[in-house]
């Protein structure tokens, strides 16, 4: 199975600073639908463009399906993609149609075989009315969606998303989540969430939090709110409703999003 | 300048091949400008863009509205040649405004036919001959494209700046002269350039994570292939061209004077 493993992963932004992330483990499979929380300044960013191998480990070792990032080899591109908070900070191409077709270009895609996943793409995200039709005429929810087609059409086995919803409606998220979920069990995407909205807390299976740059907890995601105390301690809310479920008795919905297995390591 | 801006349509003049397109517009703009037949040639000259352009679906009456923001260039432009010697000083006068609204008019006509990739491709091969130079025309318009999709952007931000200012009472004063005006931007300046240079940064390492390399072979979403207009293009391009040398070559109708 694809495996996107971090292995004792140290960084630091110069030799002499103090490490932003120490000692980092962790592996996250194809089809895991995972959250990473922890306090403004933890590292969760770093975290994540190391594991797209825009930045490289001081120490420890990243690795995408067996390759390492250290090697810059351009698949690591295609099998990881990072989607952003800001959908305006990503969007390359003045139209849609161009924007989408960025990736695939980078990658030496044959044009047939691109236009074919451009339609696709556009038509999976309900953006095909609007392919020729610059970015600026479309909503923010719409450039959200364009941002994460422009991501998608790598067809990617991994998703890393930098609090991508935040700018988002509720109807938008929701139909934004339908998308990834539909994906995860079409073709196995493993997708990584930094700072999950409590509603989509639910959707998790698995929890990584990080504290100060090290890795405090990594299990399911119910094990993470099954300690309201520590869970503060970290800097980590427990959502109002598994407070709610966890005062009236119910037990914790282990992550509703896919196929309810565990996250293993 | 609102409506020159591209507007799809499937039209002869929308069919061209970018590089036809961007050749013809530096040919007319050339030719417009030197042409020896005066204000026949120029009135012929414009009547021809207007016929084209319509036929071509192009919105003609719009891009015309347009040239009222001109209307100060066209002023100083028809002063300067009021003042010249000779007699004809009104004819070249008018002249000269009706070669000034032809440059405009054919430029805004290309914006409107041309998608930003055809533009993008087009500005590729103007920037090839920059390769013997080590500059890679490919990355250069690139930088173009990038430009125009961040201008409307950076001057949203711009504005979001400048209302959040004056919502805290630093908006600028009602009656103030231009230099005290120019003064009040810069507070604007500052906070834009920081907000772009951040911006810069993001895309960046956005556009890397997208498998962006320097040093990649990228393939081409778009395919542009000339066709039989393409060939019609040229050949009337080669007209204006053999037309104009013949006009003033010497021992032509109009050389010598």
């Amino acid at each position: 199975m694809t495996r996107l493993t971090f292995d004792r992963v140290d960084y630091r932004s110069t030799p002499t600073a103090s490490p932003i992330l120490g000692e980092v483990s962790f592996s996250l499979a194809a089809g895991e639908v995972a959250g990473l929380f922890g306090r403004n300044g933890a590292g969760k960013s770093t975290l994540t463009r190391l594991a797209a191998g825009l930045v490289l480990p001081t120490a420890g070792r990243v690795e995408v399906a067996g390759i390492c990032t250290s090697t810059r080899d351009p698949d690591i591109q295609r099998r990881v993609g990072i989607l952003f908070q800001d959908a305006d900070r990503q969007i390359v191409g003045v139209t849609v149609e161009e924007d989408l077709a960025f990736g695939p270009e980078n990658l030496g895609m044959e044009p047939a075989v691109m236009r074919t996943r451009v339609r696709s793409t556009a038509e999976r995200l309900g953006l095909a009315p609007w392919l020729r039709r610059p970015v600026a005429e479309l909503s923010g929810g719409m450039r959200q969606k364009l941002a994460l087609g422009g991501v998608l059409i790598m067809e990617p086995d991994f998703l890393l998303l930098d609090e991508p919803t935040s700018q988002l409606d509720p109807w938008a998220r929701r139909e934004f989540w339908e998308i990834l979920l539909d994906l995860r069990r079409e073709r196995g995407l493993g997708i990584l969430v930094v700072s999950p909205r409590p509603a989509e807390t639910d959707r998790l299976e698995r929890a990584l939090v990080l504290e100060a740059g090290r890795l405090v907890f990594d299990g399911p995601i119910a094990d993470l709110w099954a300690a309201p105390d520590r869970v503060a301690a970290w800097g980590v809310r427990v959502p109002e409703g598994i407070r709610w479920r966890q005062a009236a008795g119910f037990s914790v919905p282990a992550g509703s999003g896919g196929n309810g297995g565990g996250a293993g390591r | 300048m609102r409506s020159v801006t591209y507007r799809p349509a499937d039209t002869f003049l929308y069919r061209l091949h970018p590089v036809t397109k961007g050749v013809g517009t530096f040919i007319w703009i050339v030719w417009f400008s030197l042409h020896p037949w005066g204000l026949a040639g120029s009135a012929a000259g414009l009547f021809l863009l207007l016929v084209v352009a319509r036929a071509g679906g192009v919105p003609v009456l719009d891009t015309l509205r347009e040239l009222k923001g001109l209307a100060l260039l066209l002023v100083v432009v028809a002063l300067v040649n009021l003042t010249g010697d000779g007699p004809d000083g009104g004819w070249r006068a008018v002249d000269a405004v009706a070669r000034v609204c032809g440059v405009f008019l054919w430029s805004a006509v290309l914006v409107t036919i041309s998608s930003p990739a055809e533009l993008t491709y087009f500005w590729e091969q103007a920037f090839c001959p920059l390769g013997l130079f080590g500059i890679e025309a490919r990355e250069l318009a690139l930088v173009m494209v990038i430009g125009l999709r961040f201008l409307p952007v950076v001057l949203g931000e711009m504005e979001r700046i400048r209302m959040a200012q004056a919502a805290r009472g630093a908006g600028l004063s009602p009656g103030a002269g231009p230099l005290a005006r120019l003064r009040q931007l810069f507070p604007l300046l500052i906070p834009t350039l920081v907000l772009s240079i951040q911006r810069a940064g993001d895309l960046a390492l956005a556009m890397e994570a997208r498998g962006y390399r320097l040093t990649g072979q990228r393939t081409r979403y778009y395919e542009f292939r000339p066709q039989a207009g393409d060939l019609a293009a040229a050949l009337l391009m080669l007209a204006l061209v053999v037309s104009s040398m013949w006009g003033i070559w010497p021992g032509g109708p109009r050389s010598g004077g």
